[in-house]
């Protein structure tokens, strides 16, 4: 069970040893290990804390919880959850919230194949030292991926693995940071077995999946760090006496007129995820500080595709059906539970990899709508016999009749495919937001090549292919990522890239040498991956952020103290609840208690 | 000084060989004659010239040809199974009854689920009991193996054995375990197949790499002697590659032969203990070592270390006799590269969560209560009991026939009015020892042997009381049998008299009381000596074995004798890239002889299970765990958290 953790910005005090701003995986690392080390940490996140239960749950509150913005404007609330940036060459769909993009991802916790450390734009000590592998360590022990046992199961990973065949592979199960018994997680924050229900990309109301804001943050909250929501942070710039001033202001404020105040730290750790970071440093940079002209280069969408395969023959099972569930199907399983790997290739960056995806149930409804004609223009099929035709209308009219959990919705399976893109896409600041330039983006041969990958499996279990709605060409023929990274990569020295190995970002102001540095401004997110993973890459990022602490660490002579979290009173009543004495409440349904009490979340100020 | 003190023993300094000592030519004529009869052991001198032509980098290139890493392919992409087995190859019932468990496709367990069948077993020592030769191994080994996982109806492997050698397998110098397991060397690698198991394995010790930079060492310490040089350079090559891995930190499981944290160490070896050897060589290449697991004890416990985290299980339980827990301590020391680590027994796992309880299986108050079986001691061993009825026999004869004033000492005692036994017989059996050498000999060479046989584990004052106070029990017994065994044989030869007489001067035989002395003395007495004295005699070699058992010494011998086929265990590993888990499993009852029965043969072609099943269906059941260790939770050697390399 989580307790909230976060304050309104109005008890920010005026300094701290450590702002990290961002809650997501890199930040939520920063968080808690310098919390362990002793600082007085402070998170600024822009946007709002969930907990279970606060995640929509139907259309209405989805699109309650969605922010759109692109050249013409912003839509939405500023803190709503789901963060979509429209792009001319390129969209981006992130989250907003304490936790990040891991409040509303896959939780699909992969390693990169280790080749992809021998690329030249990765620093050598990144390879030299043992420190990453540590990371990795470290990550996968605060996360505990760990596959569902009953992968094999579930329908949409049978259907996968029909699809599997056309390219003479099996499918493998995913490690995923989703806890499958009830239980205190790595943190000490007691979580919920999974359901199965299929709704992690939505945000989890179970409480089952392990969140940057359940495990990373719970421990730096633990460990004394204070957590605060509804901050957006501006820029940086330095400060005579304390270090770094740390711009900000609150986040539903349109403009920053009159709002804009800033704290100052002596360590400044930007974890805003590849976007926010690129855009906090471009606007720093404009207001005057030396970064390298490498800033905002080398964005990479990690070769991402979303596609769809529309009105199988065979059951998928692929719609998530929420908790208590909307439909009475088989399990769904997590989001993500399989994947097709086929990484296995003699230049690592032909490697690709695929694996199917639930959609989230507040979706559900409208996709029958969506689907249905989406398939009748952009939709490609082989060639099916008069009778299969027939039942594929009857299945198609199925689901306009009856809804999401039957007929061809029902049978439609989500691919996620990852590939190795040329990583050249440039970020710039454009007004008040940061657009990216990815000229060759869509043209680039990598998504032609998984174009045909996807094409190949749906037509295995004899689905309608349909690429994402939102690339189609009508659309702008624009490419859609939910792995953005790069911008303020890794480099050797200045002149490569705009933090070292360590994260710390170079300096260029006259006169100093390459691998100068800011003194205590440190990147750790996806920011600094310099070129495509190739694979989801929630893990690799939280690997690298380990190791930039332990460096962080190492170079201030601090100790990462390794004692267990403490259990802290407002997590031990819940927990002990349930066994006896109040039997009344255990009746009503699980989430009926956070309705009660957690009313409005708080907002800035 | 080797022990660091400073301070010379003298006495303590070894002395000259004498060759001529009795023991030293007892044993080299035993080694003449075993080496004769076995073969010669390896010839050190081929082994030195052969190890010379390698410089130590070509040594270590060689480990590229022992890289089982094409075992990755073993696991479902995420998680591996392996199986952990030791000390097997003993009686069918027990060996085939682990065979048949480990080779089931899966295993249902209460409380626990199913666990898949492990794609890799590893045997951790002592495939083959009493002595290796090629014969016992077919017998004891192979066969209950190979029947219980056939081939694939295609004739090719199902899963893979790595073997590891122990004691009873070096009895031989290796040479019959080399044959029947290392014959991948000679680029049979496919071929060497036992049923369904296929051994790849070139040396005694092996290194495989699991996914995720996970590995399994197997090291081959001899008959608890050093770690060869060749092993040891073939283990830093391993090393140099699991350090190599840029996003995966080296994780170690490790087999050993046995479990050295058990056994008392002379101190003054320090540093030159194989355990620390090895994990030396891993540790410093960054490893986490989550798991040590031995056999040699046949019996299952669990060590843990608080400091690392690393779990050290016992776990012999293939198929040799049981033996207890209860003399197990508390808590042990073991050094661990170049320090010292605390480990600590109670730490069982019930259900998933730690009760604080002892983690041995059976429990320590199960296993003093078994001990008590070995007062059945001379009817499972009557063979034994007879010898000891033999031996009580002619004591008793050169005794009893001694000449003591004018009479015999029998005579006296059971005849002479003026005789008491309280106190007399306190001098006269010292008398009679001294007054006949013969005897005198036997006592003094029974004492011997029998203070040989005393457990040293409580020193060498308390090795000589108890060897006294087991030659004294005898002594007694012996005396109190003669008085109940002539007593016996009077009253019998009183009542078959008549019968006797009868039989006698039919054959035209003399009848005279002398004859009827005769009778009683050579036929009636030594039979109800050796076969029903023996009985008593054994009686109280069991019971010395029971009585010193329960304070926790003599336990293998006492346990050896009962021969208990029960209480089997093995491991089944789960090894995930943040966590290992390890499911105890095991068996509490094994089937007996008659229990097994054969399947039939459907005339369906080639028969895809096992040829002999239990008649009932083998019920195992988790005897500690799952114990989960997190790779997170293990402290690297370096021990501060921010150790930069």
């Amino acid at each position: 069970m989580q307790a909230r953790l976060a304050m309104p910005a109005s008890k920010l005090k005026a300094h701290y040893d450590v702002v990290v701003v961002g809650s997501g995986y890199g930040a939520g690392v920063a968080a808690a290990r310098l919390a362990r080390c002793g600082r007085k940490v402070a998170v600024l996140e822009r946007g709002r804390e969930f907990l279970p239960g606060d995640f929509p749950e139907n259309v209405a509150q989805a699109s309650r919880e969605t922010q759109v913005s692109g050249a013409r404007g912003h839509m939405g609330s500023r803190t709503a959850l789901y963060d979509v940036r429209v792009g001319d060459d390129i969209h981006v769909m992130m989250a907003c919230g304490l936790g990040g993009t891991s409040l509303i991802n896959a939780n699909v916790c992969l390693a990169p194949d280790p080749r992809v450390f021998d690329d030249a734009a990765w620093p050598s000590a990144v390879r030299r030292d043992r420190l990453l592998a540590e990371g990795f360590v470290r990550a996968r022990h605060m996360l505990r991926p760990e596959a569902s046992s009953r992968t094999q199961s579930y329908e949409k990973v049978r259907a996968l693995r029909l699809a599997a065949s056309a390219f003479e592979r099996s499918v493998e199960p995913i490690p995923l940071h989703v806890s499958h018994t009830s239980g205190p997680n790595a943190a000490g924050v007691h979580q919920e077995a999974c359901k199965e229900c299929g709704d992690c990309c939505g945000g989890c109301n179970v409480g089952a999946k392990t969140t940057v804001a359940s495990t990373y943050i719970a421990d730096a909250a633990a460990f004394g760090a204070e957590v605060f929501t509804g901050v957006r942070v501006l820029s940086l710039s330095k400060d005579e006496r304390n270090g770094w001033r740390v711009w900000a202001m609150p986040t539903d404020e349109d403009t920053p007129r009159g709002h804009k105040y800033f704290v100052t730290a002596d360590i400044v750790v930007l974890g805003a995820g590849t976007l926010g970071s690129t855009e906090i440093l471009l606007r720093s940079k404009a207001e005057g500080l030396a970064l390298s002209h490498w800033l905002g280069s080398r964005f990479t969408s990690n070769g991402d595709a979303i596609a769809l395969a529309y009105n199988n023959d065979v059951e998928v099972n692929g719609i998530g059906v929420g908790d208590p569930p909307k439909a009475a199907v088989p399990p769904v399983g997590q989001a993500v539970n399989a994947l097709i790997d086929l990484r296995d290739t003699k230049d690592v960056r032909d490697g690709l990899a695929m694996c199917e995806c639930a959609l989230p149930s507040a979706f559900a409804s409208a996709l029958p709508a969506l689907l249905a004609p989406g398939a009748a223009v952009f939709g490609e099929h082989e060639k099916r016999t008069l009778g299969d035709e027939l039942e594929a209308i009857e299945r198609a009219t199925d689901s306009l009749l009856k809804g999401a959990y039957q007929g061809a919705v029902h049978n439609t399976q989500t691919f996620l495919a990852v590939g190795h893109d040329a990583g050249n896409g440039v970020m710039r600041l454009d007004g008040d937001r940061v657009a990216i330039e990815w000229t060759n983006g869509p043209g680039q041969r990598v998504f032609q090549r998984i174009e045909e990958m996807v094409r190949t499996a749906t037509h295995a279990t004899g689905g309608t292919y349909m690429r994402n709605p939102a690339t189609e060409k009508i659309f702008g023929g624009n490419l859609m990522t939910v792995h953005p990274l790069g911008g303020c990569t890794m480099g050797e020295t200045s002149r490569t890239g705009v933090v070292n190995h360590k994260g710390q970002v170079f300096d260029t102001s006259a006169g100093s040498s390459p691998d100068a540095v800011h003194e205590g401004l440190y990147v750790c997110d996806g920011a600094v991956v310099p070129c495509p993973l190739g694979i989801h890459p929630l893990l690799t990022i939280t690997a690298l952020a380990e190791r930039t602490m332990i460096h962080l660490a190492h170079d201030h002579g601090w100790h990462i103290s390794d004692a267990p979290t403490p259990v802290r009173a407002t997590q031990q009543t819940p927990a002990a609840a349930p066994s006896e004495g109040r039997p009344r409440e255990r009746r009503l349904p699980w989430f009926a208690r956070w309705l009660r009490r957690a009313p409005a979340p708080v907002e800035g100020e | 000084m080797a022990d660091g003190s400073g301070e010379i023993d003298l006495r303590a300094l070894p002395k000259m060989v004498r060759w001529y000592s009795p023991a030293h030519l007892v044993s080299t004529g035993w080694r003449s004659v075993v080496s004769e009869i076995f073969g010669q052991y390896a010839d050190q001198r081929i082994m030195q010239a052969t190890i010379d032509g390698f410089a130590p980098e070509i040594m270590k290139m060689v480990v590229g040809r022992y890289n089982y890493s094409d075992l990755r392919e073993l696991g479902d992409g995420d998680k591996v199974w392996v199986d952990y087995i030791a000390d097997l190859g003993d009686g069918f019932d027990s060996t085939y009854a682990m065979a048949s468990l480990v080779s089931q496709p899966q295993i249902d367990i209460e409380g626990v689920g199913t666990l898949p069948g492990a794609k890799m077993l590893i045997m951790g020592g002592d495939q083959v009991y009493p002595f290796p030769t090629r014969q016992a191994y077919r017998e004891r080994f192979a066969m209950p193996y190979a029947t219980a996982l056939p081939p694939a109806p295609d004739g090719g492997w199902r899963r893979l054995l790595f073997v590891l050698p122990g004691n009873h397998d070096w009895y031989d110098g290796l040479s019959s375990f080399d044959h029947m397991f290392c014959k991948a060397r000679f680029g049979h690698a496919a071929e060497n197949k036992i049923g369904g198991w296929l051994c790849p394995q070139h040396r005694s010790y092996f290194a495989i790499r699991l996914p995720h930079n996970w590995w399994i060492w197997g090291a081959d310490i001899q008959l608890a002697q050093y770690l060869d040089a060749g092993q040891i350079l073939y283990f830093e090559g391993i090393a140099q590659e699991m350090k190599a891995h840029p996003t995966e930190a080296p994780k170690l499981i490790l087999c050993t032969a046995e479990p050295s944290w058990n056994y008392d160490k002379d101190e003054k070896l320090q540093g030159e203990d194989n355990l620390s050897t090895i994990t030396k060589i891993a540790t410093d290449a960054g490893a986490r070592v989550a798991a040590v697991v031995a056999g040699d004890l046949h019996h299952y416990s669990r060590y843990e270390s608080k400091e690392t985290g690393t779990q050290f299980f016992t776990a012999g339980g293939g198929g040799a006799y049981f033996s207890p827990t209860h003399y197990l301590d508390d808590t042990r020391k073991v050094a661990w590269g170049d320090r010292k680590l605390e480990l600590n027994l109670k730490c069982q796992i019930k259900d998933g969560k730690p009760t604080g309880e002892p983690s041995c299986w059976p429990s320590r108050g199960e296993s003093r209560w078994l001990s008590l079986r070995t007062l059945a001691f001379p009817f499972s061993n009557y063979g034994y009991a007879v010898a000891l009825g033999v031996i009580y026999w002619v004591m008793i004869w050169m005794f009893s026939t001694t000449p003591y004033n004018g009479k015999t000492v029998g005579e006296t005692i059971l005849h002479d009015p003026s005789f008491h036994w309280w106190p007399g017989i306190f001098m006269l059996a010292p008398l009679a020892a001294a007054t006949n050498v013969i005897l005198g000999i036997w006592c003094l060479a029974l004492w011997v042997v029998l203070y040989g046989y005393a457990d040293s584990a409580w020193g060498k004052k308390a090795k000589l009381l108890l060897g006294t106070l087991h030659w004294l029990a005898h002594i007694a017994t012996m005396i109190a049998l003669y008085y109940a065994v002539s007593y016996v044989s009077f009253y019998l030869v009183e009542s078959a008299w008549p019968q006797a007489r009868e039989v006698l001067e039919n054959l035209d035989l003399r009848t005279t009381p002398d004859v009827r002395e005769l009778l009683r003395a050579i036929v009636i007495f030594p039979l109800i000596m050796i076969f029903i004295g023996g009985l008593v005699a054994g009686f109280v070699w069991g019971a010395y074995l029971t009585i010193s058992c329960l304070m926790g010494l003599h336990c293998d011998q006492a346990f050896a004798s009962m021969a208990i086929p029960d209480y089997k265990n093995f491991l089944r590993m789960k090894v995930e890239p943040n966590k290992l888990t390890i499911y105890s499993i095991g068996l509490r009852r094994t089937p007996r002889r008659w229990s097994w029965r054969k399947t039939k043969d459907t005339g369906l072609g080639a028969v895809a299970g096992p040829a002999i099943v239990p008649a009932r269906p083998l019920r195992p059941s988790l005897i500690d765990g799952p114990v989960e260790i997190r790779v997170g939770d293990l402290k690297r050697p370096s021990g501060s958290g921010s150790a930069v390399v």
